[in-house]
């Protein structure tokens, strides 16, 4: 909006939330894995509030089978050996029915990253058109160069 | 069993579907493209649909191209 290119901005704010969350809903609530899969989240976080969103989310999964009182539940009665945690985390989440298997797993990471990433690019191209100081559609009134005055490279050559 | 619940389990796959899902991410990536780099709006919807030509037939001739590759290797 502050480009005034809202329409741009629009068209790619449906987009970017569209795939994201079409990811989500083939993946389930554990597309978003802050805690394993430390890349994927670094490329799914990308998307702003979409990534916060999907992270919270996991967060309470996260939450809620730690504080599972199940006496089956793993995290509950481990035997504290180095690495049993995700064993025990990925034990659970089966359990559960929410633990993202192949073909899943691959689909619903790439679209939710490459949304991610997509937003990236956005976040670049509209930092630039800021930095350059391009405003407006292309070919719209404030949009438009000034021309040049006659002479203006030869005054500013003196002054250097 | 367990009740499934759609952005909260995860959905079941098939093998053979996993192709045709590359096609909506190219056209996200395709529609992204398009609209920061194009000038005028109007021609978005062609734009996109060229551009997803061209990313369909790379991805199908690589495809290819790599089953040929391993085919002759074996």
């Amino acid at each position: 909006m502050y480009l005034g290119r809202w329409k741009r901005g629009a068209i790619l704010f449906v987009t970017v939330g569209a795939i994201f969350w079409a990811g989500v809903a083939l993946g389930g609530v554990m597309t978003v894995d802050s805690r394993y899969e430390s890349w994927w989240f670094a490329a799914q976080s990308l998307t702003g509030v979409n990534g916060l969103a999907g992270w919270y989310r996991q967060e309470q999964v996260y939450k809620d089978i730690s504080s599972d009182p199940d006496e089956n539940n793993p995290l509950v009665t481990r035997s504290g050996r180095p690495g049993p945690e995700q064993m025990a985390v990925d034990y659970e989440l089966q359990r559960r029915g929410l633990a993202l298997a192949t073909p899943t797993e691959g689909v619903a990471r790439a679209y939710t990253g490459v949304a991610g990433m997509l937003n990236l690019l956005c976040i670049f191209d509209a930092m630039m058109l800021c930095f350059l100081g391009i405003r407006g559609e292309p070919g719209s009134k404030n949009n438009r160069q000034e021309p040049e005055k006659p002479g203006a490279d030869d005054e500013s050559g003196e002054r250097a | 069993m367990m009740a499934w619940t759609v952005f909260f389990n995860p959905m079941t796959i098939p093998t053979w579907a996993v192709l045709w899902l590359i096609l909506p991410l190219c056209l996200a990536v395709a529609v992204v493209y398009k609209t920061i780099r194009i000038g005028d709006l109007s021609k978005l919807p062609r734009s996109v649909a060229v551009l997803i030509a061209y990313m369909a037939g790379g991805l199908t001739l690589l495809s290819v191209a790599l089953w040929l590759i391993q085919y002759c290797l074996a």
